[in-house]
């Protein structure tokens, strides 16, 4: 696992300049190696770069860590490129956070900033990816890291044990998408107004028994506003949370939120509203 | 006047099947609410013909009207 930090960002600039020459000193690389992650691990080695960043010159190319052989076909090589070349944001890592997490981090998303103050206790046992008995009074960030680090060492992951509210600014900087898995209306709402201040677009999924909702919030659209009214509290508070349906509307939520960094999604004011016990599928618009 | 009521998820175990309604003239969706005895905090989103509306809205006669719960949980 890397952590960002200011040199890398200066990196980032260098490394867009010369793309062209450190893609040629990728192939000469690999016709040496002849494997694609051993070349790719030469040159971070000798460039210094963040690997997730030699992972996209390989997949511009159209070559494909093993890693991504099955995400190729569906994303695409410039896909898989834009997707390590993203940062996004999860806000909340606990039932809809944990699986957004993990599927983000096989799509080969460049870097995800985990926040969640929480730490595991055993009511989330029942649905969360990453509580298990060993996590267990672990925080939620700590565990999310391990799990992250364990499926794919180029993801960067930084961790934010904090509330969404205490957040500052520059927990945003170059963010492209937040990922909106929060569990109560007020810190929903909060984070819109943050999205809406720094113009960034957020991928909503709530959940509440056998019921879901997936929408995205485009900055200046007050989507949440216009759902959740005046209301404080949802069904959830009544029919819980289930560990399917977790899954489901994050898998909508994660689906989301990749089409739109691959720009393959229109701008649009809607809620699709999921019933997983008739298995119905409405979309509202606002 | 006579409406088309669709409830959905936690509000169906109010009216489970899409139903007529019959309620008196001038009236709005909190009254249609009164009549099938839901609270209006139970319900977020209220659409009429599909339009998305406030609960304030006036309703008029073979109007459908849908209504969703609020879902906030992670």
């Amino acid at each position: 696992m890397q952590c960002s930090h200011p040199s890398q960002e200066d990196n980032l600039v260098k490394i867009t300049d010369n793309e062209e020459y450190l893609s040629q000193l990728l192939q000469q690389k690999l016709e040496i190696t002849g494997e694609v992650e051993k070349a790719i691990e030469l040159l971070v080695t000798e460039q210094g770069i963040p690997k997730r960043i030699a992972e996209s010159l390989a997949c511009g190319l159209h070559i494909f860590p093993k890693r991504y052989d099955l995400n190729a076909g569906t994303f695409g090589g410039m896909g898989q490129k834009n997707l390590l070349r993203s940062k996004v944001m999860v806000a909340g890592l606990g039932g809809l956070g944990g699986h957004v997490v993990e599927q983000l981090v096989r799509c080969g998303l460049g870097i995800v900033v985990g926040v969640d103050a929480d730490l595991f206790d055993e009511t989330n046992l029942n649905r969360q990816l990453y509580c298990d008995l060993q996590t267990i009074g672990l925080r939620k960030t700590v565990a999310t890291q391990r799990r992250v680090a364990a499926i794919n060492d180029a993801v960067e992951f930084h961790p934010l044990a904090l509330p969404v509210e205490d957040l500052e600014d520059g927990a945003y900087d170059g963010v492209d998408l937040i990922f909106d898995c929060l569990d109560t209306i007020p810190s929903r709402l909060y984070l819109q107004e943050v999205g809406e201040r720094l113009s960034i677009p957020l991928i909503h999924g709530a959940i509440g028994g056998w019921y879901g909702q997936v929408a995205i919030v485009w900055p200046g659209s007050k989507l949440l506003s216009n759902v959740y009214g005046t209301r404080k509290e949802g069904i959830e508070k009544v029919l819980g949370s289930p560990p399917f349906t977790p899954a489901f509307i994050a898998t909508i939520m994660v689906s989301e939120g990749i089409k739109l960094l691959l720009g393959k999604k229109e701008r649009e004011n809607t809620v699709l509203f999921v019933d997983l016990m008739n298995n119905q599928w409405q979309y509202i618009s606002l | 006047m006579q409406l088309e009521i669709k409830l959905f998820a936690s509000l169906q175990k109010y009216m489970p099947n899409v139903e007529k309604v019959e309620l008196d003239g001038n009236c709005t969706v909190l009254d249609l609410l009164k009549k099938i005895g839901i609270s209006s905090s139970e319900v977020a989103i209220t659409l009429v013909n599909g339009r998305h509306v406030k609960l304030e809205q006036r309703l008029n006669e073979g109007e459908t009207v849908a209504m969703f719960p609020p879902i906030a949980g992670g």
